[in-house]
This record gives structure tokens, sequence and C-alpha cells, in this order.
């Protein structure tokens, strides 16, 4: 058996807006995720990294490519199986406030995907929504509130808490602390772990915080007006950044120590370019303080460079 | 030399259904020339309050400025009219908001918007003020600073429009600027750039900054001085090196450690601070960190602590640096362990 996931393959949604044009959110993205991992997805807003989250996890029908779980193809799935897949695959939310249905009680807000799958019943559903909110940190009596009595950290975790009530083996989390406190994030990201260790999730964290995703994360993909630029181990990524945009990425990171300001070595680029009138070839090559000729031509090729460390640049073809 | 700012004994209160909210409850620092202050604290802690209390900006009915001074050199603030505090503003102190979308007009070009300040505080004619006002898009690093002066603000990106919101906060060449979260709505390689030319500018122009920011990493990159404000107190204040190595209040301490930082290995746990903040509406009599305090004591809870000076410019509140309070290394190295 595979330890093998979920499969993206050539994957591409784009949006139509007006006069023929499209928007390519997510243009030609292929990669994989093997079971248990956390796959850290970074890039900056407007990149595509929230559609191909939801892309994956069949929220948006895909323009063309195909995405498989566990080996089955989610545009062929049907009927029973589909709904397996559905059950299997969930979504956090960035906002808090408003991915909890104000009216609605927290209970039946988890109670909801529960009933909808026909995981159990009466006392026994009851009972399920109760040591969820236990394992999320919060009380059972909490059932019996509205989301608006809630705290922002405490409403991110009872999204956490109906994500799990399906049981999945697989959750994007998308942008899941970017709306909290600072000293609220370390509480939901521990949780988020604790959880992982337990029930063997496997993760797609979605953020822009790169010290927090490359904590959290075993592998992270770089993402660039749609397209996935680089994907290496988190290590390998921060010790030896090969794509350009990378490496301004994380020269653009602030310091953790003010002593640290000295030693920074900024690499300035412009502004980012309209996702509606990409460049051509590379979509970088207008910013890239390495462009070659061939760059506005073509797009590279994404090509696995070096022992698990894909790349798309024409600087290591 | 003269300060620039002092702010003493700040209190700022708005009233709302459940009762009063006291925002800002006795509130003192100073800011030197050319120093950039950060008052650093989670949502709801205060820092924007203060920032507004500063500018006169706080709104009656709703909103009112209890007690306490603002001095912008040596001259009361507190004390002047509507139309002497609206020559404070934009001439002496230069305003900078979170959302460049927001602060912007969007029914007027760019270029008018930065004349119209040159105008009305500096009187310089019409073709005076559109010269200078190119000038400052250049100097703010807006490329072909002509054509975008003919410009609407939709037209620009967000770090664009970020960068012409300086602009215009530094049209006057203030004596201080406010910059309110500046780069929170921005990309972080948006954020690197607009930290850089905030940098550069107070090197050229020796302008202070005080930078409201929930960032850590914001903090550590510009900021010489920092306060940390928690539920309308500040908690500890002092040079940002020094707070950063040796952390003196337990807020300051989580803070700190609820960030991952970049040589931090994947196995080591972050360290969050339990709990939430507490209601502004009733706030603790004591300490108001002391619910969520790993080393509270009976005390914490009962009276708000004295300040402990621990060099001639770091200072902070807490029980656990009064004398009585004996073995204190030894609670912080017990209270470090349970988290382990």
């Amino acid at each position: 058996m595979s330890d093998i996931l979920v499969e993206v393959n050539e994957l591409r949604k784009y949006y139509s807006i007006g006069n023929g044009r499209q928007v390519k959110s997510v243009d030609d993205i292929s990669f994989s995720i093997r079971k248990g991992e956390t796959l850290g997805l970074v890039g900056e807003s407007g990149s595509g990294k929230s559609t191909l989250g939801r892309t994956i996890v069949g929220l948006y029908p895909p323009t063309s490519g195909s995405v498989s779980f566990a080996g089955t193809d989610l545009a062929t799935a049907r009927g029973r199986q589909k709904r397996e897949i559905n059950r299997q695959m969930q979504l956090i939310f960035q906002d808090p406030q408003s991915s909890l249905n104000p009216r609605l009680r927290v209970g039946e807000i988890i109670a909801e995907g529960i009933e909808a799958h026909g995981l159990a019943k009466g006392r026994e559903k009851a009972e399920r929504v109760h040591q969820l909110l236990e394992k999320v940190g919060l009380h059972p009596d909490h059932a019996k509130r509205y989301p608006h009595e809630f705290s922002g950290g405490q409403r991110q975790r009872i999204g956490i808490a109906r994500a799990l009530a399906v049981q999945p083996s697989f959750i994007v989390a998308d942008e899941p602390i970017s709306a909290l406190d600072v000293s609220i994030q370390a509480q939901v990201v521990n949780l988020l772990a604790d959880l992982q260790a337990e029930s063997q999730l496997t993760y797609l964290f979605i953020a822009h915080d790169l010290a927090m995703v490359k904590y959290i994360s075993d592998r992270i993909g770089v993402m660039y007006l749609g397209r996935m630029m680089e994907l290496a181990e988190s290590d390998d990524l921060f010790a030896k950044p090969l794509h350009p945009y990378t490496q301004v990425l994380l020269s653009t990171m602030p310091v953790s120590h003010p002593k640290h300001r000295a030693e920074r070595e900024r690499i300035v680029i412009g502004e980012p370019p309209s996702p509606i009138n990409p460049p051509t070839g590379c979509p970088f090559q207008t910013r890239c303080p390495q462009a070659m000729g061939i760059c506005k031509q073509i797009a590279p090729t994404w090509r696995e460079v070096e022992a698990k460390h894909w790349v798309a640049c024409f600087l290591y073809e | 030399m003269t300060n620039v700012l002092e702010v003493e004994d700040l209190h700022v209160s708005f009233r709302a259904y459940g009762g009063e909210i006291q925002a800002v409850r006795g509130v003192s620092f100073a800011v030197r020339p050319g120093e950039t202050l950060a008052i650093v604290g989670e949502s709801g802690c205060g820092k924007s309050v203060t920032a507004r209390a500063i500018l006169g900006m706080v709104k009656a009915p709703r909103g009112r400025v209890k007690k306490g001074s603002v001095r912008l050199q040596g001259r009361e603030l507190s004390c002047l009219g509507k139309k002497e505090l609206q020559q404070v503003r934009g001439a002496q102190i230069g305003m900078i908001f979170q959302d460049p979308m927001t602060s912007l007009n969007p029914t007027m070009k760019i270029g008018t918007q930065i004349a119209e300040v040159l105008i009305k505080h500096q009187k310089l004619a019409k073709k005076q003020a559109r010269e200078k006002a190119i000038e400052l898009l250049a100097a703010v690093g807006i490329p072909e600073p002509a054509r975008r002066y003919e410009q609407y603000p939709h037209e620009c990106s967000g770090g664009m429009r970020q960068r012409i919101v300086i602009a215009i906060a530094l049209a006057c060449d203030p004596e201080l600027i406010i910059a309110d979260e500046p780069t929170t709505a921005l990309d972080v390689t948006i954020q690197a750039q607009i930290l850089a030319l905030l940098n550069d500018l107070q090197r050229t122009k020796g302008t202070s900054i005080i930078m409201i920011t929930h960032d850590l990493g914001v903090v550590a990159e510009v900021a010489d001085q920092m306060a940390v404000m928690y539920a309308g107190i500040i908690v500890e204040q002092g040079p940002v090196e020094e707070i950063f190595d040796n952390p003196q209040h337990p807020y300051t301490k989580g803070l700190l450690q609820s960030v991952p930082r970049l040589d931090q290995p994947s196995e080591e746990r972050l360290i969050p601070i339990q709990g939430a903040p507490p209601d502004l509406f009733a706030p603790p009599a004591g300490c108001p960190f002391a619910a969520r305090c790993d080393h509270a004591m009976e005390v914490c809870a009962q009276y708000m602590p004295k300040s402990t000076a621990f060099s001639a410019q770091h200072q902070a509140k807490c029980w656990l640096h009064d004398r009585r309070a004996h073995r204190v290394e030894e609670l912080v190295s017990a209270g470090r362990e349970q988290h382990v």
C-alpha cells in the first residue's frame, strides 16, 4: 500500500472575468501529500493558495487536471464512495466569525456533519458533541450557546471540532490562526499538533506567517501567481532555498531578535503583477533579480532537481 | 535633549450599552527625538486608542479622555481646541493608518490629496504644492511620480497606497509620526519594503515614530524602545534589545515564547498563554494578567503592582519584583518546568 493520501495532478482552476479573459488562480500544479504529514503552503495574497486548498477538497470543481484521494479520483467518484471521500476531507477556515452560522447553537453546528453522514443519532450524537468539545478544550455545556458568545480563539476551536466531528483523515486548514491574537495562536497550533498525533491526521496548512509554517510543516510548498514555485522538506527549504522567489520571501521575513538587524540582507523586488494580466513565461520573471532571456518566453517545468526538492526555474534546468 | 512627546497618566473610556469600557488605564511614556517607540499588544489592549488620544481623535460623546496629559515638545495638547488640534495634526504629527484602502479619499487624485496638506499647513501656492508633492512621491519610492500624481487610489496596489499615505504623513516634515499597524494589511515582501522605507526616512529626517503593532517581528525590525500593553496598561517598557533578551513581565515573556523562532525544532512545543484577556467593562482590581499568569500570587489579584526599574529606561509592573516576594527565580523556573 502506498503512503500517499492526496495526489494532485496538473490541477488548474481558472475563473472567467468577462471579455473572454481569465484569472488562472491555480495553474498546472502537481504534488502529493503523504499520509500523516503536514504540508505547509505559503504565498502572498492572490497567489492561489486558498483556491488550491478548496479545489483539492472538491469545494470548487477544477478546470482541468485531477485530484485523487487514497487512490480514488474525485471526479469519477459517485454515490457512497463520493460521500465517503467528502467525510474524509474537511476544511478549517480563516475567519472564525463568518464561518459559523450565527443562528445555530454550537452543538447543532458540530452535529450537522454527524447527522449528514449518519454517524450517530440521539443520545449518542449528543455524547459525541460533548466529547468533541472537550477534545478541543471547551466545556460540554458550551454546546447550548451561540457562536457570538465566544472569543475568536474559542470560535476557531469550534470550527476545529466541527471538522473533526466526521472523523476525517485529511484536513485543509486555510489560515486557521491568522485572525487570532499572538498569545492565542500558539494555543490553536498546539491543539492541531495534539490532534494530529492522536488521530494520525494529514494536514494541508495554508498560511503566510513563514516562521509558523516552518514550525508546523514537514514540507513546504511556495506559490506565486497560481503556480507552485518550489516544494521541499521544511528544513531544506529554509537552509537552501533554490527558487529566487523563495529566496526573496525568506529575506523579507522580520528578524526574530533586534540584534540580527544588521546581519540581514534584504533582496528588494518590485510590486507584484496583476493576476488578471500575468507576465509571459515564468510568472516571477518581472521581479526576479536573476531573470534570463528564456524566462520571458516559456514557463519553466516543474522538476525534482534534488532528492525531494522540487522547483520550477530555468536556473536549475 | 528634550522629549518630542510625553504622555502622562492617560485614561480613556468609552460609553457602551453594558457600561463604561476603560480602554486605557493610566499610560505614561516618552518619545525622544529620532527614536522609534513600538507599542505592542493584542487586540483590545488599548494601543490604538492611546494613539487616537494623543491625536485628540477620541470622539465625544461615546469616548472621553478622562485624565492625563499629552505634551508635544512641551506644549500641552489635551486642552487645545478643534482648530488648534487640526494644526498640530498633519503639520507636527503625521499619521499612518492600518488600512491603506480606506485612509485615502477614493474620489480625489493622489497628487491633490498630498498637495492639499501642503496648501493648508505650509501655505504653499498650488504650483509649488504640486512640485513638492511630486518630490514626496519620489521620496517614498513611487516610480513615475508625475504620472501617479494624476491617478486615483484605486489605480494603485496596496503597497503603493501605503507609500502614498506615508508621503502625506511626511508632507510637512512632522516631528512625530504615529503609525498604527502600517504593514498589517500588506504582504510580507511589501511589508519589508515599507519598514525599510520608514527606517530610511527616519535616518535622513530624524523624525520620531510611534509604531503600533501586534507583531513582535516588526518590533524587532524597527523599534528602539518598546512598550508592552495589556488590558489598558503598559506592563513593561524599555529598550527593545533589553526586553527581548531579558523580559521582566510574565506577559512579555509569554508573548516572546508563543511565537516560533526559526531555529526552533518542531519537536519543541510552543508555550501558549492560557486563557483570554480580561473584560474591560470591569477590569480586575489587581494586575490584569494575574488570571493567566503562571506565577500569580494572592496579592496579584487584589492590588495593582507598582513599577520596578531594572535600568535607566527598563521598567515593568509585576509583584514578582517586589522585594517582599522572595524566590522569584525559583518561582520562574518552577513555572517553566510545568510546561516542559
